[in-house]
């Protein structure tokens, strides 16, 4: 089988930014995502977990695939994009099967 | 002062006030108790609906001839009330202008919790108050958002802003003017109204017997959720807890000068102050996260959750009503 090489772009994002890294994402021509709700942690801005009512302190991750162009300018736009929002964003190299759905 | 601790007393001894300090007390001793989350968010969408008919029904009974005034009073408050916090916060060197911005919207909009438990105590009292307060309620949520962002935008200068998606707008919009809670309120505030005393009565079992046991289980998460949030009181430093202990009896003055103006009786004049004296936990942090990204929550979630809610609750609401009646007993 032939594999095909595509980045997979990870964001952890405060769940009340997620419409917009979403609509961010769609931007730049990614196809499609899936993101998991309710993720906690700890980090940079303390720990993260929805326990008030509000839920501000809740995260959600999003998961992306697509090029290595396009995941390179979305990790390059989030340092201003998300600069005073709780979120985590890296690349990872993955293998795909099907090309043309990333 | 006997008179004011024997109030304070009574409304510490009622079951509602006591499953808050349960959910306290299982919070501070790290118990695995949990109301679910979604039985949470189904109490509080209950707890709207109800305090909205309640509020309808009373005003189908009245003439509505102060509607007007006092929904434009309670914009003017919500406007008018951060501008006193920002001042004392900025005075007092507690926080920096952006942060000051955050919390001061906090204090100028209410919460909704503080005010059920308001209502019960008079309830609990034979104390009677207007419907109109409920109006007046939903009317101070949102306003006091303007003037914390309008602040902040003040401190940040031109230019600052983080660029703006239409997404994120359109959420922060929808967060601000159709927030569940609101909506619910408000809608069962018209249905209320529009149903009079005959139409409630089919739902009289469910909206009036057993709401007392719905708060007890609502509060007892409150408490729970409240002295989660107390854990981190100790990061605020003194000065912004005193803040946060001061400014609703600061704010509740306004609330008497108001109610006066408007000729409240004794229950609608504490249910004011109570309003103006509380400060939100759930509106406003949401509204602020999307649009005042540089301001901390950890701070302004602690102060008004973890700090303002608890002293309303055992100690604003009974010495709110006290001074109410004290008022009226002097010209």
């Amino acid at each position: 089988m032939t594999v095909h090489r595509r980045k997979k772009i990870e964001i952890v994002v405060e769940a009340a930014m997620l419409a917009d890294v979403v609509e961010w994402l769609t931007e730049h021509g990614v196809k499609g995502y899936t993101t998991v709700p309710k993720v906690s942690g700890f980090g940079r801005q303390g720990r993260r977990q929805a326990e008030d009512p509000a839920r501000v302190f809740e995260n959600v991750l999003v998961i992306a695939i697509a090029g290595e162009e396009t995941a390179r300018r979305i990790l390059a736009e989030s340092v201003e994009r998300l600069r005073d929002y709780a979120a985590i964003v890296y690349l990872s190299d993955v293998e795909v099967a099907r090309p043309d759905h990333f | 002062m006997s008179e004011l601790l024997a109030l304070a007393g009574a409304n510490l001894l009622s079951p509602m006030v006591l499953c808050f300090v349960l959910g306290a007390v299982a919070a501070a001793i790290r118990s695995d108790l949990e109301i679910p989350e979604a039985i949470a968010k189904g109490l509080a969408i209950y707890l709207m609906l109800a305090i909205g008919m309640k509020g309808g029904l009373a005003m189908a009974k009245s003439d509505g001839a102060n509607v007007l005034p006092s929904i434009a009073m309670a914009l003017a408050l919500s406007f008018a009330l951060p501008l006193l916090a920002y001042a004392i916060l900025r005075g007092i060197r507690a926080l920096g202008s952006v942060d000051a911005a955050a919390v001061a919207a906090h204090y100028g909009s209410v919460s909704i919790v503080t005010f059920v438990t308001a209502v019960e105590f008079l309830n609990g009292r034979g104390v009677a108050f207007d419907g109109v307060l409920v109006a007046m309620m939903a009317a101070m949520e949102t306003p006091a958002i303007v003037t914390g962002l309008l602040l902040a935008r003040r401190a940040l200068g031109p230019g600052t802003q983080p660029q703006r998606s239409r997404a994120r707008q359109s959420h922060l919009l929808r967060e601000v003017l159709a927030n569940g809670s609101i909506v619910v309120l408000v809608g069962g505030f018209a249905i209320g109204w529009a149903v009079g005393p005959s139409g409630m009565e089919k739902v009289k079992p469910f909206i009036f017997d057993i709401y007392n046991g719905m708060l007890c289980l609502f509060l007892l998460d409150m408490g729970l959720v409240a002295m989660r949030q107390m854990r981190s009181v100790d990061d605020l430093g003194l000065r912004l807890v005193g803040f946060g202990l001061v400014m609703p009896p600061l704010n509740a003055a306004i609330g008497f000068a108001a109610a006066r103006a408007l000729g409240f009786d004794v229950g609608s004049t504490a249910l004011l102050a109570t309003l103006c004296a509380s400060a939100s936990y759930i509106a406003v942090p949401a509204a602020m996260r999307l649009a005042l990204p540089q301001a901390r929550p950890a701070i302004y979630v602690t102060l008004s959750l973890g700090v303002t809610f608890p002293f309303n609750v055992a100690i604003g609401i009974p010495l709110y009503l006290s001074i109410a009646q004290w008022l009226a007993r002097s010209p």
